[in-house]
């Protein structure tokens, strides 16, 4: 049984100016709080599994990179994993392993976040190293060495796919001003040239409590755990300023085309549009639209669990014998990001064929409503989704977080009701608005055998 | 700081520090148990803490059925060729991705309507052994979902337009694997690792030749042949009363009545008789894959936790072991390492996997098998054997949080036979293991002078 940690504190509402957070939001065990140096904080109890999951968000991801550069967040991510003072990177891992504890990290376009799942007695740990590695990771010169070679090897590694190098030079066209246009790892040049100097510098700049969330799902209870967040982070101090992006992308007036030769017999087509931010109203008729194209997304950021067979583009390509594959996506973001449609081929099928059948199922979605019944499937998907997601405490952390980056928490509460609001005129509206040539970016991948 | 000054002493009286709730731990007080009268048993484990449930489970039809094993042309296979001449290789599979072309009434389009509207997931799949399925509900679909799981393993239809749409896929995904370095690695590896005419030396998912080969026939034959109750299992676990669980699969499947020939057992898969090399070139490619290893113990082995510890402490423990420490925290060589026992209901292969530059594939090797030498000759530390055994015993919770987790470790007793309590012993049984027991499991299974070693690359 869940307790209702909003009671509670409203019953404790007299002590409460002694505590050093503010409570933002507190609802459906939910609650989010500002620590004074800024740390934003974000608890759900659940007191299903004895277990709790610890999300530590940066507001830093390759959207924050310049020219020279690209690669840093990720590079920082590493270098977070190899110590501070209190903890060498092999004591950090001993530590977590040896209570049967999951961690990892992860950088994107819009943030780094580390994580730590582990048996609930056991998550002070998790916060003891975050709180430690937010402000006094080392960053030594022979770790920045190593971690070049490291990630060299990701790189060469992520290379060796077809869709990587596909992807990468798709995005370099769709952005030609913004950030968004290079990928996460970075770009080889940088990778080899960047300094510890200029590592140390980016840490510096974004690792700091008024830049962060910390997200926390699982058996504890809010009040206490609270308390002890504070008593960990409540004395870092806060960055003076971090630097906004100001990028912003002009407008694409027309078709962008990207054919990228490589090794394999298998072809490859990639249609990215310039799609909306997370908070715009057209993002969710932007989902729907998707979940009728391609299927719904999946609410895991384990991956998803769905088939998408009866989806409009599985039906058109993938029945027809055009491609093997189809898959689409809208990702919840800051700034204006991608709305991506993908397709692998099948051996021997026409590339031209097949996109010409993808354009026509677009015209189609522009030219007329989708059914009731589409519209319906794409509502019921998803909350399935949210109850399968819902089971993991790991995975709620994550949305906990995630959700504060490119809005915030209200928004991933109120998902199922938006997308339960879209009508089938917004449908319609956002394929005519979004789904057009002049804001498509066309990249095929030819395999040359 | 905590201490580090730990001897083999205190190993043997390590405190239970289990987080393991044992109320909650599926054993055979809380998981409900029955066998249908055509021998298809039923797991059923109740967890009301979310609206949603998983069915889990396997039949016993399996790549081993595809006698002869290989691929075309390999002179092994054209020797016993089966009566049309044709092989078999990724029949198993093949059958398996068209269960759910048509079944019973339905058409592959009213399946997946019938699935998708409903935001369920079911999948069926054709591995060594046994035939795996899987399936995913909000519990007031439930009953649907066993019926229609019903349907497609029992009645499936194979229509013949739907095949080929499957094989047009089935040959995409092949070709797909042409082109990826670590696909090729594997399938060299197992090449390399099992003798002619051993079903592990072979592809579950076929090759082209077989993929082109294969007709409805055979896919009708097999399925008639191979696809039975016997031995089967379900697992359900969800927000669903055992009984009610129980009944659904009763309705569904007590009435199949079908008998699938004995199999024979496994051909050996003896030690290799000196360590063997192959490449395969990939030019384009940036980085090669590698694997280095030899046939591996059994998951039914008695030593089984001791080869999971010894394996946990070379390329598992924190960022890959032993092995991620030398070769990526202290060299940089690669992003990732691992070492990896697969052996299931047979000796399935150990191996060390990486993906490392061009360049620096012999340095890795090197260690690779430096790091084997060591675990033989020389007794782990009391600390690394217990922070392995903590890792081992704290993170069950973890494994048992959701009920994928908990559905995936019922179906991994019944498989294995490990009785229904093994769960509840698995923290003795885990601690129970010394220094002296890993270095004895290493030096038994651990053969870094007869390796097989498979790179694919540029």
């Amino acid at each position: 049984m869940e307790r209702a940690p909003v009671n509670r504190l409203r019953s404790k509402a007299v002590s409460r100016r002694r505590r050093p957070w503010r409570i933002v939001t507190a609802f459906d065990h939910y609650i989010k709080a500002v620590l004074p140096n800024g740390l934003t904080i974000v608890l759900r109890e659940n007191h299903a599994a004895p277990v709790a999951s610890l999300w530590i968000w940066y507001r830093v991801g390759s959207r924050n990179e310049h020219p020279g550069m690209t690669g840093a967040a990720h590079w920082v991510e590493h270098l977070l994993f190899k110590g501070t003072p209190r903890y060498t990177e092999s004591e950090m891992d001993r530590l977590i392993s040896r209570e049967g504890g999951a961690r990892n990290g992860m950088t994107w376009i819009d943030w780094t976040t580390y994580y730590e799942t582990l048996p609930a007695d056991k998550i002070d740990l998790a916060l003891d190293i975050e709180a430690d590695r937010m402000v006094n990771a080392l960053i030594e010169p022979a770790d920045v060495r190593n971690e070049r070679a490291v990630i060299l090897n990701e790189r060469r590694g992520a290379e060796n796919s077809p869709t990587f190098r596909l992807f990468e030079e798709v995005q370099a066209a769709a952005f030609k001003v913004h950030p968004y246009g290079h990928e996460v790892i970075g770009y080889l040049c940088d990778l080899e040239s960047m300094t510890r100097d200029e590592l140390l510098s980016f840490y510096r700049t974004y690792y700091a409590p008024n830049n962060a969330v910390l997200a926390l799902a699982g058996d504890f209870e809010a009040e206490d755990m609270l308390a002890r967040i504070a008593r960990r982070f409540g004395r870092l101090k806060p960055a003076m300023r971090i630097p906004r992006v100001s990028a912003v992308e002009p407008d694409q007036t027309g078709e962008r085309r990207v054919i990228v030769k490589g090794e394999g017999a298998t072809n490859y087509v990639l249609l990215a549009f310039r799609s909306v931010p997370a908070t715009h109203p057209d993002f969710f008729p932007l989902v729907a639209l998707d979940s009728v194209l391609c299927g719904a997304s999946g609410l895991s950021f384990t991956g998803a669990v769905a088939t998408n067979r009866t989806s409009r583009l599985s039906q058109a390509l993938v029945d027809t014998g055009l491609a093997a594959d189809v898959a689409g996506g809208v990702s919840p973001t800051i700034d204006p990001y991608l709305y991506i449609l993908f397709a692998t081929l099948q051996p021997g099928s026409d590339i031209d064929a097949l996109e010409r059948a993808l354009w026509a199922e677009l015209d189609r979605v522009r030219r007329r409503p989708v059914s009731q019944d589409e519209l319906d499937k794409a509502i019921k998907q998803t909350k399935a989704q949210f109850v399968f997601g819902a089971e993991s405490v790991t995975n709620q952390a994550f949305w906990l977080g995630f959700s504060e980056m490119c809005a915030d928490y209200g928004w991933f509460y109120t998902y199922l009701d938006r997308l339960s609001a879209v009508t089938l005129q917004d449908v319609q509206r956002v394929a005519n608005t979004y789904l057009s040539r002049d804001r498509a970016t066309v990249g095929y991948y030819l395999g040359q055998g | 700081m905590r201490s580090t000054k730990h001897n083999t002493h205190r190993v043997a009286r390590l405190a239970p520090r289990a987080q393991v709730r044992y109320s909650s731990v599926p054993c055979a007080a809380n998981i409900a148990q029955a066998e249908l009268s055509n021998g298809l048993r039923v797991f059923a484990y109740e967890n009301f803490a979310s609206p949603s449930v998983v069915v889990r489970g396997y039949l016993v039809a399996g790549a081993c059925d595809e006698a002869p094993a290989g691929p075309p042309g390999s002179p092994e296979v054209d020797a016993g060729a089966n009566h049309a001449g044709v092989n078999r290789a990724g029949l198993a599979a093949f059958v398996a991705d068209c269960l759910m072309r048509g079944a019973g009434s339905l058409s592959y389009e009213q399946i997946f309507q019938q699935i998708e509207s409903i935001g369920a997931h079911l999948d069926v799949s054709g591995g060594m052994h046994t035939t795996g399925f899987y399936a995913k509900s909000l519990v007031e679909d439930l009953p649907f979902m066993v019926d229609l799981l019903s349907t497609v393993l029992i009645h499936p239809t194979f229509p013949s337009e739907e095949i080929e749409r499957e094989r047009g896929e089935w040959l995409t995904t092949l070709q797909e694997r042409a082109n990826s370095a670590s696909a090729m690695a594997g399938l060299i590896f197992n090449e390399l690792c099992y003798p002619a005419g051993h079903p592990y030396r072979y592809s579950i998912e076929g090759y082209p030749e077989t993929a082109r080969a294969l007709t409805r026939d055979d896919l009708v034959a097999f399925h008639r042949t191979y696809f039975s109750p016997q031995d089967m299992v379900i697992v359900i676990v969800g927000a669903v009363k055992a009984e009610d669980a129980h009944a659904l699969v009763e309705r569904a499947f007590g009435a199949w009545r079908a008998n699938r020939p004995a199999r024979p057992p496994l051909p050996a898969a003896p030690k290799l008789q000196a360590s063997i090399r192959r490449h395969h070139a990939m030019p384009g490619k940036a980085q090669t894959s590698l694997m280095v290893g030899h046939p591996g113990p059994s998951r039914r082995d008695p030593d089984w936790i001791k080869l999971a510890l010894m394996n946990s402490i070379l390329g598992q423990f924190g960022m890959y072991g032993r092995l991620g420490q030398r070769v990526r925290k202290e060299r940089g060589l690669v992003y990732a390492i691992g070492s990896y026992l697969e052996g299931g209901l047979g000796p399935g292969p150990w191996h060390i996997s990486a993906g490392v530059h061009p360049d620096l594939v012999d340095r890795v090797i090197e260690i690779c098998l430096a790091e084997m030498r060591r675990l033989r000759e020389r007794k782990v530390r009391p600390q690394e054997l217990q922070d392995n055994q903590f890792y081992f015993i704290g993170s069950l919770p973890l494994r048992m949080e959701t009920n994928d987790g908990i559905a995936g470790q019922i179906v991994h007793m019944a498989r294995y036979e490990l009785g229904l309590d093994y769960l509840l012993h698995y923290p003795d049984r885990v601690r129970a293991v010394t220094p002296a027991d890993i270095q004895a499991v290493a030096c038994t299974w651990l053969d870094p002078d007869h390796v097989a070693v498979a790179t694919a690359g540029p």
